[in-house]
């Protein structure tokens, strides 16, 4: 599995939407049960999986999925 | 929802939904569930406290942080079932006694939490409608409050008797200044000083009729004898609010509390009487074998 993949299984099951297409353009007003609990735990498994640990104000600043792809590459993580 | 009536709440709701749209249901849910009377009263604190927009916007980053803190923590103890260990000193150094840490995120977040975290918002209403009704009706004098915090439920009691004088006490400059602030704001610090204590190392020769410790007991390392502490404080035939946090990991949670019972046995254990109780779980529990997080709270004698 590449490190896309896993990210879209990662979104996909947080959000419990087995068919979401992970577009850089896609914020959490798009998906109706993507709130604060979702957004950590996206955050979290993320962590896991791919063994880094954010900071909170680098978490705080994705306003939408590219944003995080962006800060996954600061983290070393290739997409 | 707001029909020109709640700027401020307006305001907030807008800067969730902008700057953080995964919080953007917030204010929308806190209308469904507790309606009119929690808009206004969301709408004094925040004119109350954050008077200029740039000041609201600010406490939102810091409560937006706060929560999305607690959220990583607690998803941690979701799998851990234990909080990190830790001593008070490392937590004091680390939280209360960092000026920066609780202005900027500390002390707003907790502040709105009171209002925005639906259990948070129910035990406030719980303390409303048993304790601070039998001061009102008791004509109380005086209370303490002991570990203030942000303030809120002083503020909530100076509010509601006119007549009563009040003592805070606190380990944290920050949360002093800040309880003062909030008391001040609301026009009532001419009733009111709030005190730097720590309430389990430093003596005191306070006494009271009327006694109040909120979400203190979790943050020390031996809760049993800060409560008989409180014990000598509370005067016989006096009453007592504490509460307590269970399954809550927060970043300055040290005493890992399970469920209501070990909370009423150190109570019983350091002389209290168990007037009545109320636990409020901070949502619905996920999964049977992942504890959820909750606010206990007592009414003692
Ligand atoms: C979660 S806050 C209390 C919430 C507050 N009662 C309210 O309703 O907003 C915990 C407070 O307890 C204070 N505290 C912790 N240990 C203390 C101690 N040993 N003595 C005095 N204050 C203490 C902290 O500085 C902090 O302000």
């Amino acid at each position: 599995m590449s490190n896309m993949e896993k990210l879209v299984a990662i979104y996909r099951e947080v959000l419990k939407k087995p068919d979401l297409e992970l577009k850089p353009e896609l914020t959490a007003r798009d998906v109706d049960n993507w709130d604060s609990l979702a957004h950590v735990q996206i955050i979290v498994e993320v962590e896991k999986k791919f063994g880094v640990e954010f900071d909170l104000d680098d978490f705080l600043a994705i306003r939408n999925v590219g944003d995080f792809f962006k800060l996954l590459q600061r983290y070393g993580v290739e997409l | 929802m707001f029909n020109g009536n709640y700027p401020k709440l307006q305001l907030l709701n807008e800067i969730f939904i902008e700057k953080y749209p995964f919080m953007g249901s917030t204010i929308n849910n806190g209308f469904t569930a507790f309606g009119k009377t929690w808009a206004v009263e969301v709408e004094e604190l925040l004119a109350a406290m954050f008077a200029t927009n740039q000041q609201l916007t600010k406490a939102v980053d810091g409560y937006v942080r706060f929560a999305m803190d607690v959220t990583r923590r607690q998803s941690r103890f979701d799998d851990a079932c234990e909080y990190p260990q830790k001593s008070f000193n490392q937590v004091a150094d680390e939280v209360y006694l960092n000026d920066e840490y609780m202005e900027r995120y500390y002390l707003p977040g907790l502040l709105l939490s009171h209002m925005l975290w639906p259990h948070h918002y129910r035990q406030s209403r719980f303390f409303t409608a048993t304790f601070l009704r039998d001061m009102e009706v008791m004509g109380a004098k005086e209370f303490v409050d002991a570990g203030v915090g942000t303030g809120f439920l002083s503020r909530l009691t100076l509010a509601a008797c006119p007549d009563i004088t009040g003592v805070g006490f606190d380990v944290s400059p920050a949360s002093k200044k800040f309880a003062e602030l909030q008391v001040a704001n609301y026009k009532l610090l001419d009733r009111y000083q709030c005190k730097l204590l720590n309430l389990c190392t430093q003596p005191t020769k306070v006494e009271t009729d009327w006694l109040i410790s909120a979400e203190v007991l979790e943050h020390l390392e031996d809760p049993l004898s800060f409560l008989q502490r409180l014990r000598v404080i509370l005067r016989p035939g006096g009453k007592g609010f504490i509460t307590a946090a269970l399954n809550a990991a927060e970043i300055d949670h040290i005493y890992l509390y399970r469920n209501p019972i070990e909370v009423q046995d150190q109570l019983i254990e350091a002389g209290f009487t168990i007037e009545q109780y109320q636990s409020i779980p901070a949502y619905k529990p996920r999964k049977i074998n992942i504890p959820t997080p909750e606010v206990v709270a007592f009414i003692v004698t």
